[in-house]
Order: structure tokens, then sequence, then C-alpha cells
């Protein structure tokens, strides 16, 4: 899934994997889908707001994974996603792509745990390519 | 074209599109949680401060941090004697630009509504195809996009 800005340079995608997931997630009702909407509209125009979407760059191999967070203080629930780019074919212009890549339930403390910091770890090391 | 492929990521999102339609009270309310963060998010720019901006501003305002919290995850509106008091608390002073608003999207970056692309990455095939359907709305893509390390999915 893709989400495109006419005139900008920032587009949201989901891996296909986690796609099923990450959909059943954020449709399961109007408070999921409007946090999700803020986000993304958040992401999208490049707005400062990290306490809904925060980069999680515990190491320099991770200086491009992101979460959004989803009612920290409440259910702390985060989709992990991974900041990638490419260049816009028309524009020549660089394009960010924010890939959702991984729902994550109940994050159980303000730091990471092994858990959050091995997932982390994996999607750092995720690449993808396109034609 | 690979409609098999439509039809399987269209049966793997249910109801996505339906995502993107709010209705007006839906809207109304997501547009003033948008005017709210873009105030936060000049505030979160300019204090630098990656932690504790919300403490220092509970306690420049007399607030809790709960309370702060609540504004920044779109729980609470905020409101304009809470903006000026913000104001105050990081010797800031806010400049409201508008836009005619099919000219936002240009000057701030904003998506233009029901604009929905369908991005898949899978690790088996190194191609990628776009199969493009049009709407009155928008284009909607599919691309079959690869990890590069299928290992790692």
């Amino acid at each position: 899934m893709r989400r495109r800005r006419e005139h900008g340079n920032v587009e949201i995608a989901v891996d296909v994997e986690a796609m099923k997931e990450i959909f059943e997630y954020v449709g399961q009702d109007s408070r999921h889908k409007n946090k999700f909407l803020d986000i993304v509209a958040i992401i999208m125009e490049g707005l400062h707001n990290r306490a809904l979407y925060k980069r999680e760059d515990i190491s320099k191999e991770a200086k491009d994974v992101t979460a959004m967070r989803f009612f920290v203080g409440q259910e702390n629930d985060r989709i992990y996603c991974k900041e990638i780019s490419r260049m816009d074919a028309a524009t020549q212009e660089p394009i960010k792509i924010v890939v959702l890549i991984a729902l994550h339930l109940h994050k159980k403390s303000e730091t990471l745990s092994p858990v959050e910091i091995g997932i982390i770890n994996k999607i750092a090391r995720y690449e993808y390519g396109q034609d | 074209m690979n409609t098999d492929r439509i039809d399987e990521n269209e049966d793997m999102a249910p109801g996505f599109d339906s995502l993107f339609n709010l209705s007006s009270e839906e809207e109304e309310k997501h547009e003033a949680r948008m005017i709210m963060y873009r105030f936060l998010s000049e505030m979160e720019r300019v204090s630098g401060q990656k932690r504790g901006l919300k403490t220092k501003l509970a306690g420049s305002v007399g607030k809790s941090k709960s309370f702060i919290t609540q504004l920044f995850n779109g729980d609470k509106l905020v409101s304009l004697s809470m903006l000026a008091r913000f104001q105050k608390a990081l010797g800031i002073k806010f400049k409201i630009t508008a836009y005619p608003a099919d000219e936002f999207d240009r000057h701030a970056g904003h998506q233009p509504k029901y604009s929905v692309n369908f991005f898949v990455g899978i690790g088996a095939s190194s191609s990628a195809e776009t199969i493009a359907v049009s709407t009155s709305d928008s284009v909607t893509q599919v691309q079959i996009i690869e990890k590069a390390d299928p290992q790692l999915s």
C-alpha cells in the first residue's frame, strides 16, 4: 500500500507480509482508524511529534527505523517502520518512503525490551528494491 | 497485468479504502487535531529537545505532564489561551500562514484525500509490476517489490 502526495516527497507503504495484520489493526474501530490517519497525516506533512511518530535509532544500522506510536500510556501499541528513499522518475527528486513493517502490541515499558530491540534490529537489515 | 495479484491483495486488505472515508464530523475533528499538531510541531522543533519538553511545558504552564501528553497524543485539543502560555514558556511567537485549500499540498505537503496506492513487498521476485487502476478521485497502483535479502523476511 502506498499513499503519495501530489506535490510532496513522502510516501507511505506497507510490507505485504504485515499488510493484513496492520490493516486489521488500524481498521478495527474508529479510535484506531483516527489515530492511524493522524499519524499518517503528520508524516506526510513532515510535522514533528515524537509522541506519535519517532525514530528508533538505537544504533547506526537502525538509524532509519521509526515507530508509529498508538495509545502511549494505554495499550502502548507500535507499528515499526523503515524509511527508505527512491528517485522520482518524473521530477528526479528524491522521495522518502515510510514502509510499515511490523505490528507490535502492548509494549510493556518505557524503555525498549529485548523483544523490541530484536524487531528494530531485524527491520534495520531489511532492504527493499523497486524497478 | 496480473489480476490475480490484485484480487489477492484486495482480499488481504478488506475495507482498507474505507479507512480514508471520513464522515464530516470525523473530518472536522481530524482537521482540528491537525491544526493543533502544527502548533505542537513548531514547539517541538524550536525547543530542540528530544526529551523533557513535556515536563518543561507542564512545569511552566501549571499543568500535569499527563495533560501535555494528551495534547501531543491528540486526545485533547489545545486552547488558544494554552497556546499563549506555551509561547511564553518557550519564548516564542507563532506566525500563522494560510493558503487556499487547493494550494495547501504544494506549500505544506498535505496528502490529497483518498489518493490511495498499494505498495507490496514480496521476497520471491526481483521484478516489479505496476498495475494502475483509475478511480474518480485518484489512481490506485499495485506494485510488487522485493526485499533484497529474502532470508530477512
